[in-house]
C-alpha cells in the first residue's frame, strides 16, 4: 500500500515499477501464479489435500489470481527497450494519475463501506482528508503495519497440528488451532495483528481475532477502528483454490462491515520460494505539499 | 391569403432545410458523454463515472415552497452531502436567526434529523423525526444537481434525446428508476415519467434545467462552473458557483456554493428505525 504514495517524491513512473516488483514477488520464484477464471476453476477442481490427523491442509505458498497484464497497464518494448506508461488516469499519463487515482479509490458503493456511527462520521470524513499527515495517518502510509483484515490473505501458509503461520510481506501472524480460547480480556496488551485462534466449521476454518491497538485502520478512506474491534476470518480450501473473508464487528460501527471475498491459487512449484520484500521506509511525509493522494 | 403564402412559405423552407437540421443535430452519446466529461465525471482510460458522493458549502437566500411560497429567509450557511449511488441526500441549512434544519433523502425515506447530522440512528446521537412527505422533493433536488441530470439522462437510455435550440444544445429526459452503472443508482419514486430539459453551457454544462412538476415549472440555473474543492485538494471535478432555483418565476433558492469536495467522501444515510417505521 505503501508504493501508492511514493509518487510525492520519486514520481508515477516509480509507482508503476513498484507495482509490478509487488506483483512479481508475490508469484514467487519459480512463477505458476497468474490465472484469471480459466486457472481458478481449474485448480478448483484438483483433490483437496488433508493433514493426517484429518483437517484440511492450508500449507503452501498462495498467490493471486489477477493476471499481471490487468495489474500493470503499462508495455515494455523488448526490443527498443522504451517502456510505455500507462497509468489509471484519464490520458494514462502521470499527469492526472494523482487526481485520477484518488477519485477512483474511494468510488465504494454504499453497502462496501462501514457504517460508522453518525458521531464518527467527521472524523472519517477527517482522516480521509488528511491520511497523509501527521494530522490523521493513514497507519499503512507511515510503514506501520495493515493489522487485520486489511492485510488481506497470507502469501503464505506454515501449518501444524497446533498452529497456523500466516506470511505476509514483512509480517507474519499465528493462528493457534489447539483449541485455546483467547486470554481474558484483563491480559490484553493491544497489538496490531491481535490475538487469533482458529476453529474448524467443517471445512472452513474460522478465525477470531482480538485485542487491537485500535490504531489500524480498515481502508484506505479514512476507515479507523477502535481497541475493541474482533474480527471474523473464514477461509476455505477447495483444490488449490483459497477463499477469504473477513467480517468486522466495532463499537465504532453501526454494523458488522464485510471485507470483499478474495481467492489465492497455490503455486504448485515445489522449489517456489517468497522473495524477500525491501523494508517500508517513509520518506515522503515532508515532501508533500497537497492533501491529494492517490 | 398572405399568412397562408407566408406559412406555405416557412414549411417549404423547413422542408428544405430538414435534412441540413438533422444533421446538425448532435450525437445524443457524444453529448452524454460532453456533459459528463466537462464536468470532470469520467476518470480511468475507460471513462468510467467516478463521481458517487459529494458535498458542498456555501450560503444563500431560501423561500419555503409549500401551497404558497413563503417569505425570503437569509441563510448563514448551506451544507449539501449526495450519495448518487443508493442515492441519498442531505442538506443542513441554518438560518442566520440560528434556526437549524437537516433534510434528509434515502432511497424512499425522507426525515429530519434534529440538531445533529446522523440523528436517529443511534441512542446516544439526537433523533430524526419521519417527513415522507417530502420524498419527492428532495429526490428532485437530487436528481436536477449539475452530476444529478448526467445519470439520470443516462438511466433513461432511449427516452433521453438531443436538441438544438437558437444555437443551445438540450437534453431532454424523463426521470426513470434505473440502474445504469457502478456509481449510481435510480430511485425516482413519485417522480417517475416526470420530464426534465436540460440545456447545456458553451462548455457542454448543464446551465439551466428545467422540471415540470405537480402543475408547476421549475428551473434552476447553474453558473459559474469551477473546482470548488480547497486549493490544495483540487480534484478536476467542477460544481457550480451560483445556483438559483425559481418556482413558476419566482426565485425561491439563490445560493453561493463556496466550497466542495469531489473526492467522493464518506457520505452515508441510513434510514433510522423511526422512519423505517413511518412507512
Amino acid at each position: 500500500m505503501k508504493r501508492r504514495f511514493i509518487i510525492g517524491s520519486l514520481g508515477a513512473l516509480t509507482v508503476a515499477i513498484s507495482l509490478a516488483s509487488a506483483d512479481i514477488a508475490a508469484q514467487g520464484r519459480g512463477g505458476g501464479g497468474g490465472g484469471g477464471q480459466a486457472a481458478a476453476a481449474a485448480a478448483a477442481a484438483l483433490p483437496t489435500p488433508k493433514r493426517p490427523n484429518g483437517v484440511l491442509d492450508f500449507s503452501g505458498i498462495w498467490v493471486q489470481t489477477r493476471p499481471r497484464a490487468e495489474a500493470v497497464p503499462a508495455a515494455l518494448d523488448k526490443e527498443s527497450g522504451n517502456y510505455t506508461n500507462i497509468l489509471r488516469s484519464r490520458t494514462g499519463s502521470p499527469v492526472d494519475f494523482e487526481r485520477d487515482s484518488g477519485v477512483r479509490q474511494r468510488v465504494v458503493p454504499r453497502e462496501a463501506k462501514p457504517w460508522y456511527k453518525p458521531q464518527y462520521w467527521e472524523r472519517v470524513q477527517f482522516n480521509d482528508v488528511h491520511g497523509h499527515s501527521l494530522d490523521a495517518p493513514d497507519p499503512d502510509f507511515q510503514c506501520m503495519p495493515a493489522g487485520v483484515p486489511r492485510i488481506g490473505m497470507p502469501q503464505e501458509i506454515l501449518q501444524t497440528d497446533t498452529e497456523m503461520v500466516f506470511l505476509y510481506p514483512l509480517h507474519q501472524r499465528r493462528i493457534y488451532i489447539d483449541g485455546r480460547p483467547h486470554p481474558p480480556e484483563s491480559q490484553w496488551i493491544g497489538t496490531w495483528f491481535g490475538h487469533s485462534v482458529g476453529t474448524w466449521e467443517g471445512d472452513t476454518l474460522v478465525i477470531s481475532t482480538v485485542d487491537f491497538n485500535g490504531l489500524e485502520w480498515l481502508g484506505w478512506p479514512g476507515w479507523f477502528t477502535s481497541p475493541d474491534k474482533t474480527v471474523t476470518e473464514r477461509m476455505r480450501r477447495v483444490g488449490n483454490t483459497l477463499t477469504w473473508q473477513a467480517t468486522v464487528e466495532d463499537t465504532v460501527l453501526l454494523r458488522p462491515w464485510s471485507t470483499a471475498q478474495q481467492m489465492r491459487l497455490l503455486n504448485t512449484d515445489p522449489r517456489a520460494e517468497l522473495e524477500e520484500p525491501l523494508p517500508c521506509i517513509e520518506r515522503d511525509l515532508g515532501h508533500i505539499v497537497t492533501k491529494e493522494r492517490g | 391569403m398572405r399568412r397562408r403564402s407566408c406559412a406555405a412559405a416557412i414549411g417549404m423552407a423547413v422542408t428544405l432545410l430538414a435534412p441540413a437540421l438533422q444533421a446538425q443535430t448532435p450525437d445524443l452519446k457524444q453529448v452524454l458523454h460532453d456533459m459528463a466529461n466537462s464536468l470532470g465525471m469520467l476518470r480511468t482510460l475507460q471513462e468510467l463515472d467516478s463521481v458517487m458522493t459529494v458535498e458542498y458549502w456555501g450560503t444563500g437566500t431560501l423561500r419555503e415552497v409549500g401551497a404558497t411560497i413563503g417569505p425570503a429567509v437569509q441563510l448563514k450557511s448551506y451544507y449539501a452531502q449526495i450519495a448518487y449511488d443508493f442515492p441519498g441526500m442531505r442538506v443542513d441549512m441554518t438560518r442566520t436567526t440560528g434556526q437549524r434544519e437537516i433534510q434528509v433523502v434515502s432511497g424512499a425515506f425522507a426525515w429530519n434529523e434534529i440538531d445533529k447530522i446522523g440523528g436517529g440512528l443511534d441512542p446516544a446521537w439526537a433523533s430524526a423525526t419521519p417527513a415522507m412527505g417530502a420524498v419527492s422533493d428532495r429526490l428532485l433536488r437530487l436528481w436536477t444537481t449539475p452530476f444529478g441530470v448526467v445519470k439520470a439522462a443516462v438511466a433513461a437510455g432511449d427516452k433521453t434525446k438531443v436538441t438544438v435550440e437558437g444555437g443551445a444544445t438540450s437534453v431532454t429526459f424523463p426521470l426513470v428508476n434505473g440502474s445504469p452503472g457502478q456509481t449510481v443508482y435510480m430511485v425516482v419514486g413519485d417522480l417517475n415519467g416526470t420530464p426534465v430539459k436540460v440545456t447545456l453551457n458553451r462548455d457542454h454544462r448543464p446551465e439551466r434545467v428545467e422540471v415540470r412538476y405537480h402543475d408547476r415549472v421549475v428551473v434552476t440555473t447553474y453558473t459559474g462552473y469551477g473546482d470548488l474543492n480547497d486549493a490544495d485538494y483540487k480534484a478536476d471535478i467542477f460544481l457550480p458557483a451560483h445556483v438559483v432555483q425559481t418556482v413558476d418565476g419566482q426565485t425561491v433558492l439563490d445560493l453561493t456554493i463556496q466550497k466542495s469536495n469531489t473526492y467522493n467522501p464518506y457520505v452515508i444515510m441510513p434510514v433510522p428505525e423511526v422512519v423505517q417505521k413511518a412507512r
